[in-house]
């Protein structure tokens, strides 16, 4: 064999063709940082969360709004049997000596129905002398400490804290000392209560009492029963898997222990998909198409002239070269969901808050489970390396959740609850996908209290 | 090796998994180039994990003209060579040696070398000499294209290729004499 440096070279050349020793491990752990393509959860999930916190969102704006209006509206109908603000006024001289007055015109301008003192106190001698006290007496410095007799009578602080009955007798009672404003206050009161015609007086009493009432119905409650649709994501997910969000609608009746604390227990069916990744080397063996091969020539003199002969033959070429794809097969789920959670819950006339935990067991009653060369026809699968772990047959999950019913007729609420999943490490069969998973649902329900 | 259409667009589209999967196809094949073009297994990791990141950074700019084995090839290769300037700059570039013109036979013990060794053999190399004999008698680039990556004249690149192989000449008669005394020591 010739020593020359062409032969060096090609030996050397032909010595490398071929090698491909394994890198360490710890490059693609410094590949992944330097291209950081994996998305943060928050990322990959950004429009769903926004979704859920801009619904979230809406719905607390909502509630608020509507309790302040509610708020608003209820202390009118709630003066008329509430006794605090009065009883404190008396209680309470304030130190600039007006206050009897003013608390007097506060109340009265507070009024639903303001319209009654033009109209009805002029009808009421006692209440006329009254109103008329009233005005000089804004501009006196007689101080409601010299008159402290009138701060400890019954019948007085009776009529304000009573019913409307009593109001009506304190109103008939002759005045004892006319010049003293503290009276001013319960008579006030009880005329333009009084002047209203009774059935007035009875539906304040029904409206003022109503919400209490209702609320107090609900409070009674023993059982309710929820249906829930809840969508399912998860924190984590491994490097060939993606774990989709899973559904699951459920019907989980609630059992009020007491006061404060509830029992929650159900039935849900969940649909659950996992998305894997196959990598796929397959040999195609296209024809890519053909030529014609000259194998021979020949050469003849025709007039002097030399003309060559080709022989060919067509040769066929064929696509040898190994391919690479990849497939995302699908694995779909079925899961029967029994949730077991212990909570302590408040309730209010228009919402309920509460929070909860507890385990939640799942069971699997079906699967559907994809292969990765199923729409790869006609080749020659070279080697399949499969990236898509089977779920277990059973896993347990503890929840973490906490909740918003709105209330939307007598016995129905509406609810919202986000919920923190934990799923210990029995959510996949293959020993290297064992790992516990977190996962976010956010909940929507439809509640209806039994009677 | 040819990537399917579907799996280029996954990978411009930086999905991970693709990516990863990449990665594992071409790694070790890349690895040995770096190996090759390295003064040290260390940076031979550097220049693996450096050239990923510029592909997988640069990838949109693949616009599927050729194959794209050669183009993460040549991304992988333009690596080497930068982290070889980088070390020019820092003066970190080995003298040239005076070696001695030997012509023996060293096809022999090319032969019997595996690819390991030899990769060791040409890692002692300096590291011009080294960067040219890959680029050219493995690589397959020319002088002047040689010149070009390398910021050198193409007279330069062939010097120094020619100095290369007589260093090589030089290294593989030392280990040809060493395999020699191991064979006479051996018992008969």
């Amino acid at each position: 064999m010739e020593n020359s440096p062409n032969n060096i070279d090609q030996l050397i050349k032909a010595k490398f063709d071929g090698f491909a020793p394994a890198p360490p491990d710890h490059i693609w752990s410094g590949i992944e940082k330097g291209i950081s393509s994996h998305p943060a959860f928050f990322v990959r999930y950004a429009k769903p969360i926004a979704a859920a916190v801009i619904l979230l969102a809406a719905i607390l704006l909502g509630i608020l709004l509507f309790t302040s209006q509610s708020s608003n509206g209820s202390v009118n109908k709630l003066q008329f049997t509430d006794s605090v603000p009065v009883s404190k006024t008396l209680d309470d001289p304030p130190a600039n000596n007006q206050p009897a007055t003013v608390s007097a015109t506060e109340i009265i301008a507070n009024s639903e129905e303001p319209e009654n003192t033009d109209v009805n106190v002029p009808k009421n001698e006692y209440a006329e002398t009254h109103v008329a006290s009233v005005k000089p007496k804004a501009n006196s410095n007689t101080g409601i400490s010299g008159n402290t007799q009138n701060f400890n009578n019954n019948e007085t602080t009776a009529s304000v804290n009573g019913h409307v009955s009593e109001l009506s007798e304190a109103s008939s009672r002759p005045v004892q000392n006319s010049t003293n404003e503290i009276f001013t206050l319960p008579t006030l009161s009880l005329t333009l209560n009084n002047d209203l015609p009774k059935e007035t007086i009875q539906h304040q009493a029904y409206s003022a009492q109503s919400v209490t009432t209702e609320t107090n119905s609900r409070h009674k409650s023993l059982w309710s029963v929820g249906l829930y649709i809840t969508p399912e994501m998860f924190f984590e997910n491994f490097d060939s898997l993606q774990i989709l969000p899973s559904y699951t609608l459920s019907v989980e009746p609630t059992y009020y222990i007491n006061k404060h604390f509830f029992l929650r227990f159900g039935l849900g069916f969940t649909y659950a998909h996992d998305r894997g990744f196959s990598k796929i080397n397959y040999l195609s063996n296209d024809l890519l198409g053909t030529y014609e091969d000259v194998y021979d020539i020949t050469f003849d003199s025709v007039d002097g002239v030399l003309v060559p002969t080709y022989y060919t033959k067509t040769t066929e070429v064929w696509d040898t070269a190994r391919h690479v794809t990849i497939k995302e097969p699908t694995n779909t789920y079925f899961y029967v969901q029994t949730p077991l959670m212990f909570g302590y819950y408040n309730r209010t006339h228009l919402f309920n808050w509460y929070f909860y935990a507890g385990p939640a067991f799942n069971y699997m009653v079906g699967k559907n489970l994809e292969k990765p060369v199923s729409d790869i026809d006609y080749v020659e699968i070279l080697n399949i390396d499969n990236h898509l772990p089977q779920r277990s047959n059973y896993y347990v999950q503890l929840w973490l959740g906490a909740g918003i019913e709105v209330k939307a007729s007598k016995h129905i609420s509406l609810s919202l609850e986000p919920n923190y999943r934990l799923s210990f490490d029995n959510f996949y069969r293959e020993q290297s996908y064992k790992k516990a998973l977190s996962g976010f649902a956010l909940r929507f329900g439809f509640v209806y209290y039994l009677k | 090796m040819i990537f399917d259409k579907a799996f280029i667009i996954k990978l411009k589209s930086c999905d991970g998994k693709t990516q990863k999967a990449f990665y594992q196809q071409l790694a070790p094949k890349m690895y040995g180039i770096c190996l090759r073009f390295a003064g040290s297994t260390e940076e031979a990791d550097d220049i693996l994990q450096e050239g990923f990141i510029r592909v997988f950074n640069h990838l949109k700019d693949f616009r599927g003209e050729g194959s794209l084995e050669g183009w993460v090839r040549r991304t992988i290769i333009n690596t080497a060579i930068n982290i070889y300037k980088k070390r020019i700059k820092q003066g970190k570039k080995t003298e040239l040696e005076n070696v001695r013109e030997k012509n023996e036979d060293n096809l022999y013990i090319i032969e019997k070398m595996a690819a390991d060794e030899l990769i060791e053999v040409i890692r002692e190399l300096p590291d011009g000499y080294r960067a040219v004999f890959n680029l050219n008698i493995i690589e397959g680039y020319t002088h002047k294209e040689i010149g070009e990556m390398l910021e050198i004249s193409e007279n330069t690149s062939k010097s120094q290729l020619s100095r290369a192989r007589k260093s090589l000449q030089k290294k593989l008669n030392a280990l040809k004499e060493k395999e020699k005394k191991r064979i006479g020591k051996q018992p008969k």
